[in-house]
């Protein structure tokens, strides 16, 4: 990959991760909004939450990052002023989902998104598809010379992405040791997992409760997963071998989804890999498509003039 | 690099293991047996046949990880706690309509593989405290 190849890439990621994660905070707003029904008891403050020192947050305070976040999340996606708004909307996204994980219960969903924010806010992810970029070739500019390459940026982004994986791999090889690949521990999780949903009237997954019937297909499930995250730091590789790491990955989160009815929406959405996508290879692809499409179509389709 | 190392804190010890957005991702990583005690908060209607509440009605939340957490840790607290629970409770419920007479918070424990294999009776249940719902007059019948 050209550094050009990888500055379109990178701007690609930046429209990606900055407008799903708009999209996310909007959605996420009414949970983190009804945080403050929760009682003060239930306040465990974490991450940099727990840094700064910060106490519950006001609702007109909380109203208020809401909004700045949504509008530094449009203002990053479009690249707009992104020297500002990329590094603004991945610390006000870092505090606001910090925050709603303040109380006494912490999820694991966001964790990736979250770094992947900070890389994308933090280098150089608008010098082109932007409105920095438009304003830049209106004035004649010459672009700047990034203090950091591109190629680095996406290359920290599947690294985070594989250590994300790594990470969960030795946990269960620290936590549960050979036990887990037996299928046993597997199994007896997802039938936990799954009651434990019903009797607190959430929505579980019956097929998940269905296949506890089945002792092997755990035993089959629990590799496949030590497997895959072992395996992680293949999304680094060329990407006739990361591809399907990459697959097996988003695989291995379909079927956590239907047997666990555990969301990860941000690696469901595939967005979570992006950086390992050649995305401006399937764009070119796309518009070479389209105008030979739109040629042949010209060229032997009957005139309605 | 630093955002590196920032993921890799808790693996070195450093800080907690279990925070955002660094984490061990220890989640399903323990080794677990199938038999398990499950604090639940349940309605009961006169007849005394029970009803699954709602994380909402629970513990003011949609989401059931936090709903599960409060209990578990009013449940831990000890009787105080679980009482004032059982009253938030049988508040939130007693505002909707309803046949719930009874609010009764409880450990049950249970063979979770089995349940799924149709034996869904606890094998053990210790219920912690009972309070009633009071209902405003006109909402009655």
């Amino acid at each position: 990959m050209t550094e050009a190849e990888a500055r379109r890439r990178l701007a690609m990621v930046r429209v990606l991760v900055c407008g799903y994660a708009t999209v996310y905070l909007v959605l996420r707003s009414p949970h983190i909004w009804s945080t403050g029904d929760l009682g003060a008891e239930r306040w465990d403050p974490v991450g940099v939450v727990s840094a700064l020192g910060l106490q519950p947050l006001s609702r007109p305070v909380l109203a208020a990052l809401l909004v700045a976040a949504v509008v530094a999340g449009l203002a990053a996606t479009t690249g707009c002023r992104f020297s500002v708004s990329g590094p603004a909307f991945a610390g006000l996204t870092l505090l606001l989902l910090t925050y709603r994980l303040s109380w006494g219960q912490v999820l694991h969903t966001e964790n990736l998104l979250v770094f992947h924010l900070i890389v994308v806010g933090c280098t150089p992810a608008a010098r082109c598809c932007s409105l920095d970029a438009r304003r830049s070739d209106r004035r004649g500019m010459p672009p700047d010379r990034p203090a950091t390459s591109y190629r680095g940026a996406l290359r920290l982004m599947s690294a985070l992405t594989a250590l994300s994986y790594l990470l969960a791999a030795v946990a269960k090889a620290r936590n549960g040791g050979l036990a887990w690949v037996s299928g046993d521990v597997l199994r007896n999780q997802v039938a936990y997992d799954n009651l434990r949903k019903h009797l607190l009237g959430d929505p579980h997954s019956p097929l998940g409760g269905w296949l506890t019937r089945f002792a092997w297909v755990f035993v089959a499930m629990a590799l496949a997963t030590v497997l895959i995250e072992w395996a992680a730091p293949l999304i680094g590789a060329r990407w006739t071998v990361a591809r399907w790491w990459i697959g097996a990955a988003w695989a291995f989160h379909v079927g956590v989804l239907a047997v666990m009815a555990i969301v990860f929406p941000y690696q469901l959405s595939g967005i979570a890999y992006s950086s390992a996508l050649p995305l401006e290879r399937w764009v070119r692809w796309g518009r070479s498509a389209t105008s030979v499409g739109g040629a042949q179509a010209r060229a032997s389709g009957p005139s309605l003039q | 690099m630093v955002l590196v190392g920032w993921s890799l804190f808790p693996l070195l010890g450093w800080g907690r293991a279990d925070s955002f957005p660094h984490s061990t991702y220890p989640m399903f990583s323990y080794a677990r047996e199938p038999i398990a005690d499950i604090d639940v908060v349940r309605g009961r209607r006169a007849d005394g046949s029970s009803v699954t509440l709602s994380p909402e009605l629970i513990a003011g939340t949609v989401e059931v990880i936090v709903a599960g957490s409060i209990v578990r840790q009013s449940v831990a607290s000890g009787t105080e706690a679980t009482v004032r629970l059982c009253r938030d409770v049988a508040a939130r419920v007693a505002m909707n309509p309803g046949d719930v007479v009874t609010i009764e918070v409880a450990t049950e424990t249970f063979d979770a593989v089995r349940w799924f294999a149709g034996d869904s009776s606890p094998m053990l249940t210790e219920i912690h405290t009972r309070c009633p719902i009071e209902r405003p007059a006109g909402d009655r019948g």
